[in-house]
């Protein structure tokens, strides 16, 4: 899965993204292509590099050496086309060359300047051939034309048409065909560079990935997650992107903390309002976002990476498909068990299932579902409503009203009763009164 | 030498033609041509993409733009391509226009470039701020053409010369009042609102502003859903801002609650003014105040009395009419040419 594909998930990756500041554009483009990281080895040797160059920067904050790099990648261009243009044997015009020469003299500008740092960032390669090259005169400018140094025929024909009043058209196309042969013999000189250009191309986008998600690691206070083989754990895990909104606000969000074990799906119960959503969601945003390489929002975790993510949330009624949204959460399901019959590598997250149909039906659905998942060994969470009775699940209640406000800690519980608070919360929300008393007297009653 | 001299005390300068082929570029060949030779860098762009050769709706032949060595320009990939002139690549802008990116250079020998130009009217101010600072221009010179086709306005700069020709009405008194229709809402005042910077300013829909500043938005899209502002919206209100187009329709709907209440109308720059001259007459008159937020001073006016199809007016009644008609000196570029 590439991280452009998580862009229209719910979960929030988008945000994630947008908030990233790169130096160029050209980073963004190649992070949205990179694929996720799966395997084990893969994430720890990733986060052993990601977690120096986090400190890196953290110390160097405001030093002026880190701004002074951040501003020399900001002229690194996307020159990909170009590369792969000229190794297919295309002979390079005045502005492909320009941009092959900044890309150089970049390149070359930044190699000394991560050579006193202890191997943190990838390695640049060499360019300084090409530099030189199409800096004939040691100008180290940055601009470019075909240089009179090139070709002597080519310097005693531009001193006429220089020194001539008029337009001389007939001359300036013989310099023109002087210089067509100039850039062939560049291309040609190029060439055997391309690779170490692309390469250079790649590390540059790399640095400038690794400094914008340390950037965002220290503004959102994330963390750098273990790597698990069984649990998945998080201590004071939160929503970013709803704890910044609410820190304008003046208010704090309330982190929560969860075990999810693959055999003993997590069946979280709750009054309305009490974010069990959000946690979903948050625990979904949290995966990627692991995965990706970015940190996770939480004090401390420990995380199974897993294959596939499957977050089931809110309203998926399709009318264009026909679908009502009871059965277009069917399908979703059933896909899940489908993939489940594949691979264990799964974090199914699954918010209220089957929670439109009647609530006999429906905690019967949710009951053989939770022994499915659990005897598959998914790593599971369950939000719901239904009284399930789940043999081996770990139950958990947010903690609900106390003394007026919504405490939305999660504990564990033995309960099989879901809470019944519903009454209570709209009654908070201001709701017609007749109608909740009517309600109450009922529950009483039976 | 007539106006060259005063075009030096500005930074930025656009030189705009009221319609096709008035000798827009003649003009500005004129300028270049008379502009200081030593210790004097100028910056030539284009504002929209224009520059073809021959000139697509009457079909005659655009005269190409000549730069001396030194002068940098800003033209478009394309037509960097095609270019006649030995010159230095100094600068690629990073956004795609439709004929490429906008690239910036610099003269090494006198020689022939197209000019084209820049996406938007940021991206316009932008490049004005780079060539005279980081590049070390003394001024820039904006090619701007006024057909509406033109993407980047042509009012960001700070002075303004206005080519109008034969080519517009081959009728004097006709060509007279179309100039001086045109140069009386160049001339438009700038709001004395304080507004904030052109930049922060919404791109769409209709706003009130209130005496402090504060925009609030009145109407979603364009003029053409303006039927629906309240006149309980504008209770209070100092200012409608309209960030796109100005109308006739729009100006005749809400004519009357602009001037009973004192409201200003503000509009960008001139050329979002899509009015007739009579309803422009008759909304001032009656003590409409229509204000724009970006303002060139209009430095000359240069008259070419030659249209298109070989018509000829007489060049010195032409450039008397209109200098008495607009108050402000008028040049035909061939004849001073010639005398000089």
């Amino acid at each position: 899965m590439k991280l452009r594909s998580t862009m229209d998930l719910s979960c929030g990756m988008r945000e994630v993204y947008l908030n990233l500041e790169f130096s160029s554009p050209l980073s963004g483009q190649i992070l949205l292509e990179r694929e996720m990281y799966l395997s084990d080895s893969i994430l720890s040797s990733y986060y052993t590099k990601f977690s120096s160059v986090v400190d890196f920067v953290f110390q160097n904050q405001s030093l002026l050496s880190l701004t002074n790099l951040k501003e020399i990648l900001s002229g690194v261009r996307d020159i990909r086309n170009t590369i792969s243009a000229m190794s297919a044997g295309k002979v390079p015009d005045d502005v492909e060359l320009f941009e092959i020469k900044n890309l150089s003299m970049i390149s070359e500008t930044i190699r000394p300047l991560l050579s006193s740092l202890p191997d943190i960032f990838p390695v640049l390669p060499d360019l300084s051939d090409v530099v030189e090259l199409l800096d004939p005169e040691a100008l180290r400018i940055p601009s470019f034309y075909i240089y009179d140094s090139y070709d002597l025929e080519l310097k005693m024909l531009r001193k006429d048409l220089k020194s001539s009043v008029e337009f001389k058209e007939d001359l300036y196309y013989k310099c023109s065909v002087l210089e067509e042969r100039v850039r062939r013999s560049l291309g040609k000189d190029i060439f055997k560079y391309l690779n170490n250009l692309s390469l250079s191309l790649n590390n540059l986008a790399e640095i400038d990935i690794f400094l914008a998600k340390a950037d965002l690691f220290i503004r959102w206070n994330l963390s750098i997650p273990n790597i698990s083989k069984e649990k998945t754990y998080y201590q004071a895990l939160f929503n970013p992107e709803i704890s910044i909104s609410l820190e304008k606000q003046g208010n704090k969000y309330q982190p929560v903390s969860l075990f999810i074990e693959r055999n003993s799906p997590v069946v979280l119960m709750g009054a309305n309002m009490g974010g069990k959503s959000v946690s979903l969601r948050t625990i979904a945003l949290s995966q990627y976002m692991f995965q990706f390489g970015f940190g996770v929002p939480a004090e401390n975790a420990e995380i199974v990476p897993v294959h596939q993510i499957f977050h089931l949330s809110g309203d998926y009624q399709d009318l264009n498909k026909g679908l009502s949204s009871f059965a277009a959460e069917m399908k979703m399901i059933d896909l899940l068990l489908k993939e489940s019959e594949r691979t264990n590598s799964i974090l199914a997250l699954l918010d209220e299932p089957a929670r439109t149909t009647n609530p006999y039906e429906g905690k019967a659905l949710v009951e053989s579902l939770l022994s499915f998942l659990r005897e598959r060994m998914l790593l599971t969470i369950v939000a719901t409503h239904y009284n399930v009775d789940a043999l081996d699940c770990t139950k958990m209640r947010v903690k609900g009203y106390e003394n007026g406000r919504m405490n939305y800690e999660l504990v564990y519980t033995q309960d099989n009763e879901a809470p019944q608070e519903a009454i209570t919360i709209a009654r908070s929300l201001g709701v017609n009164e007749k109608w909740l008393e009517e309600a109450s007297r009922l529950i009483g009653k039976k | 030498m007539p106006f060259v001299q005063e075009i030096l005390g500005y930074r930025s300068i656009s030189v705009v033609g009221l319609g096709k082929n008035t000798g827009k570029t003649e003009c500005l060949n004129y300028i270049l041509n008379r502009l200081p030779a030593e210790d004097f860098t100028v910056a030539v762009s284009s504002a929209g993409i224009d520059g073809e050769v021959k000139d697509q709706v009457t079909g005659t032949v655009k005269p190409e733009i000549f730069l001396r060595e030194g002068t940098l320009f800003a033209t478009s990939e394309k037509h960097y391509r095609e270019r006649k002139i030995l010159s230095e690549l100094l600068d690629i802008s990073y956004r795609n226009t439709s004929l490429g990116r906008v690239v910036t250079a610099r003269a090494l020998a006198g020689g022939k470039s197209q000019l084209s130009g820049h996406p938007s009217t940021k991206a316009l101010k932008m490049w004005i701020d780079r060539a005279t600072g980081i590049f070390g221009a003394n001024l820039a010179i904006i090619d701007g053409a006024l057909s509406r086709v033109s993407i980047a306005s042509p009012a960001i700069t700070e002075g303004l010369v206005l080519a109008t020709g034969a080519a517009l009405s081959v009728s004097m008194d006709n060509l007279v009042f179309k100039t001086s229709y045109m140069v009386s809402l160049i001339n438009m005042e700038r709001t004395s609102l304080n507004c904030a910077d052109d930049e922060f300013l919404p791109t769409s829909g209709i706003w009130r502003v209130d005496k402090c500043g504060e925009f609030n938005q009145l109407v979603k899209g364009g003029v053409f859903a303006a039927g629906s502002i309240h006149p309980d919206d504008l209770v209070g209100a100092s200012a409608i801002f309209v960030s796109g187009a100005l109308t006739d329709r729009f100006l005749n709907q809400i004519r009357t609650a602009c001037i009973d209440n004192n409201i200003e109308l503000i509009i960008r720059d001139f050329t979002n003014a899509f009015i007739s001259h009579s309803n422009y007459i008759s909304f001032t008159r009656a003590g409409g105040k229509l204000r724009v937020l970006n303002k060139s001073k209009l430095i000359a006016v240069c008259a070419n009395p030659v249209s298109p199809e070989g018509f000829k007016l007489d060049s010195e009644l032409l450039c008397e009419k209109l200098s008495l008609s607009l108050k402000l000196p008028v040049y035909d570029i061939r004849r001073i040419q010639n005398e000089a």
